[in-house]
């Protein structure tokens, strides 16, 4: 059964964002890259996590509270930074979990995507949703 | 919004779905009947809660500790993938069956061959018309949670979909813009 380090996005290839980076970098990195998620590094070290419904959820708060025109809106609340919007609460596991691990994980904790770290809390990897389901049929088959 | 729209039936069977979403890297898509009329949504979350739920159930009842008899006592006639996954984990705690002994059962289930779309979509959908406004969407899915539209006409056939993907394209696009970086 698949595990986790088999599973994942390695580190080299997972889009990460720093606590700093204000929201539009954040949509730049989301949206050039087409992931839906991304976690938020301090040095190696997981911070939180963003997700595009983060970001879509957040433009459109701040949309309905400034009443102004979309375009105003939008530019300054892209100007807020990554640390304001972020989950702090990163579901993780180790690269040795088992597929089944994952699965459970993500349906428990209604989450779409779980970091994979070491011991200390370093970024190895990112397994999304699809990941799992995609690596569940291919040991069905 | 995207015209290409992948849809299922009501009779489109829980494991065609699933291949079609991974295979397309969509996590859900809008079920029409024979005419193209939307009657529903079906998303991974709909296939995904259903297994996660039973298997709760059985744990309670304390049914899980002993031999699994059928596999249609477990899944009731559900299916959920993602929850399936997950049992390998939830039953070797319990020193249970393997997991290559639980794939063969669910590749010989009866209940897994019957198991439609139908069973685990939702009907109540939320649609929009090709005429309202982009940013009408992100409303929508602000409003509901939900991270897709299907687009309908007049009669309710669909036209099109919108993505939560979508719109933080349009965001980046409205923001790439504005001040260089």
């Amino acid at each position: 059964m698949k595990k986790a380090s088999e599973m994942m996005v390695p580190r080299e290839k997972v889009v990460t964002l720093k606590p700093d980076d204000d929201i539009r970098e954040a949509v730049r990195r989301l949206a050039s890259n087409g992931v839906s998620g991304a976690p938020v590094l301090q040095g190696d070290r997981v911070v939180g996590i963003v997700s595009e419904s983060d970001v879509t959820g957040f433009f459109e708060a701040a949309r309905k509270k400034t009443k102004g025109t979309a375009t105003t809106s939008i530019e300054k609340a892209a100007e807020s930074k990554v640390s304001s919007i972020m989950t702090k609460q990163v579901v993780s596991v180790g690269p040795d979990a088992t597929l089944g691990r994952v699965a459970h994980l993500m349906t428990d904790r209604k989450v779409n995507r779980i970091v994979v770290t070491d011991s200390h809390n370093s970024l190895l990897g990112i397994i999304a949703r699809a990941d799992v389901i995609k690596a569940g049929l291919e040991e069905l088959q | 919004m995207t015209k290409d729209v992948v849809t299922f039936t009501e009779k489109t069977s829980i494991i065609d779905a699933i291949k079609t979403l991974t295979r397309r890297g969509i996590s859900g898509a809008p079920v029409v009947d024979d005419d193209g009329r939307i009657v529903g949504v079906v998303t991974d979350y709909d296939i995904t809660n259903l297994l996660k739920t039973e298997t709760d159930e059985l744990k309670k009842e304390d049914r899980l500790g002993g031999r699994l008899r059928t596999w249609d006592e477990v899944t009731r006639g559900g299916l959920d993938f993602l929850g399936f996954l997950s049992l390998d984990y939830l039953w070797q705690r319990r020193e249970m069956r393997s997991m290559d002994e639980i794939f063969k059962l669910f590749k010989e289930s009866e209940a897994l061959k019957k198991a439609t779309v139908k069973q685990v979509m939702t009907s109540k959908v939320v649609t929009m018309h090709p005429d309202e406004p982009f940013r009408k969407a992100l409303e929508l899915m602000s409003r509901h949670d939900i991270n897709r539209i299907p687009i309908v006409d007049d009669e309710n056939h669909v036209v099109g979909i919108v993505a939560r993907s979508d719109m933080l394209k349009a965001i980046a696009t409205q923001l790439g813009g504005g001040k260089a970086k």
